[in-house]
């Protein structure tokens, strides 16, 4: 396999994963319509099928909410994470992750 | 594990001529990843059984670990778990999530300093954040 | 009066690989009518056919056709960056376009991210018009002209 510089790397790894519909980028440009379930893009303010109005919260604010967070960046960390791999930041325990209502 | 679940969640939408339209739904987003065509069957059961064995199984993915049926985008492609089970890990981190070392080679598979494994819960996911 | 003339600079180089060697012909015949570039038409989709072919002719552009047609592999979006970086590595200044076709909105995200990360220099969605082929080729003649002072 080629071996890429990192900065080429991820800028491939970052197309492939919008290409496929996940990764965190994909989450931050999409928005669920409450009424019909459409998948809208996250500038939008209403569903481009329904009508309905979309919440303000993208895909990636639930996913956030569905986590423990870093305080320092926000990014979302697993359970067993003592360091936020972004920022460094340490981390405090665990608490209990809250099911956001779909 | 739970008991599996044996179709993500569903609406049923009956036409004019008796046939049932299935709207299959991320398990955990809510969103709309399939619409069948109408299916002709005798109970709402074998309906939904037709639908989703022909149509509606093929655009979800099956989270082993908690048995949901959740959408593309709320699937941890690295992890092979939904994004409940395993948040997306950044693939090139800075930081290691145990130690807090600053990771010269962000690319690398485990920690320079303590060895601990970087992606998919960094452990064997048995010890908990102290 | 001078004696001596000045040269215009060779028209730029436009390699062409569409994703069905038929459609590649009709592209490189198509630009060659169009004039303001010298066609080269690329007959295999491979990377290493086409980075061998752009490395020998010193393309200064590239045309990549994707192709979305389920159970078509190796002709998407990333696949099209992959040879884009391959090419980019033995000729760092040809520029490479995306030709895509229409009706395709999850693809866009990925589109507007490579452009955004340079993986490409741009895309275009539905058929190659005169007019974006100009446009790409003023870019490309803008980008010699760097590359010459």
């Amino acid at each position: 396999m080629t071996d890429y510089d990192l900065r080429t790397r991820k800028a491939l790894r970052q197309v492939t994963l919008l290409e496929y519909g996940c990764g965190p980028e994909t989450l931050r440009r999409r928005k669920i319509c409450p009424n019909c379930g459409k998948a809208n893009s996250a500038d939008r303010t209403d569903c481009a099928d329904c009508g309905a109005r979309l919440p303000e919260m993208t895909l990636y604010d639930l996913y956030r909410s569905r986590h423990r967070c870093c305080p320092g960046c926000g990014v979302a960390v697993t359970d067993v994470a003592r360091y936020c791999p972004e920022c460094g930041a340490r981390l405090p325990k665990g608490a209990a992750r809250q099911e956001a209502a779909v | 594990m739970e008991q599996a679940k044996k179709t993500a969640a569903y609406r049923v939408v009956a036409d004019s001529g008796g046939n049932m339209v299935f709207r299959f739904y991320c398990d955990i987003s809510g969103e709309l990843c399939c619409v069948t065509k109408p299916i002709q069957a005798d109970t709402e059961e074998a309906a939904l059984e037709i639908a989703w064995e022909q149509e509606g199984k093929w655009e979800f993915n099956l989270c082993p670990k908690c048995g949901k049926y959740v959408s593309s985008a709320m699937f941890n492609v690295n992890a092979g778990l939904c994004l409940d089970c395993a948040p997306w890990e950044d693939e090139y981190p800075s930081f290691c999530h145990h130690c807090g070392a600053r990771l010269r080679e962000s690319d690398a598979c485990f920690c320079p300093a303590c060895g601990a494994k970087l992606q998919v819960g960094g452990t064997d996911g048995k010890e908990e954040a102290k | 009066m001078s004696l001596f003339r000045r040269r215009e600079p060779p028209l730029p180089k436009a390699a062409v690989c569409f994703a069905l060697p038929f459609s590649t012909r009709r592209a490189a015949d198509w630009l060659r009518n169009l004039g303001g570039c010298r066609p080269i038409g690329v007959l295999s989709d491979d990377c290493d056919d086409v980075v061998w072919q752009c490395a020998a002719e010193q393309a200064d552009l590239l045309l990549l056709e994707t192709d979305f047609t389920e159970g078509v592999e190796d002709k998407d979006v990333s696949a099209r960056c992959d040879i884009a970086v391959e090419v980019r590595r033995k000729l760092p200044d040809c520029r490479i376009y995306l030709v895509c076709e229409d009706g395709h909105p999850e693809k866009l995200a990925a589109l507007e991210k490579a452009a955004e990360l340079k993986l490409i220099d741009g895309y275009c969605l539905g058929s190659l018009t005169v007019q974006q082929v100009l446009i790409w080729l003023n870019e490309t003649t803008k980008r010699r002209k760097e590359e010459r002072t």
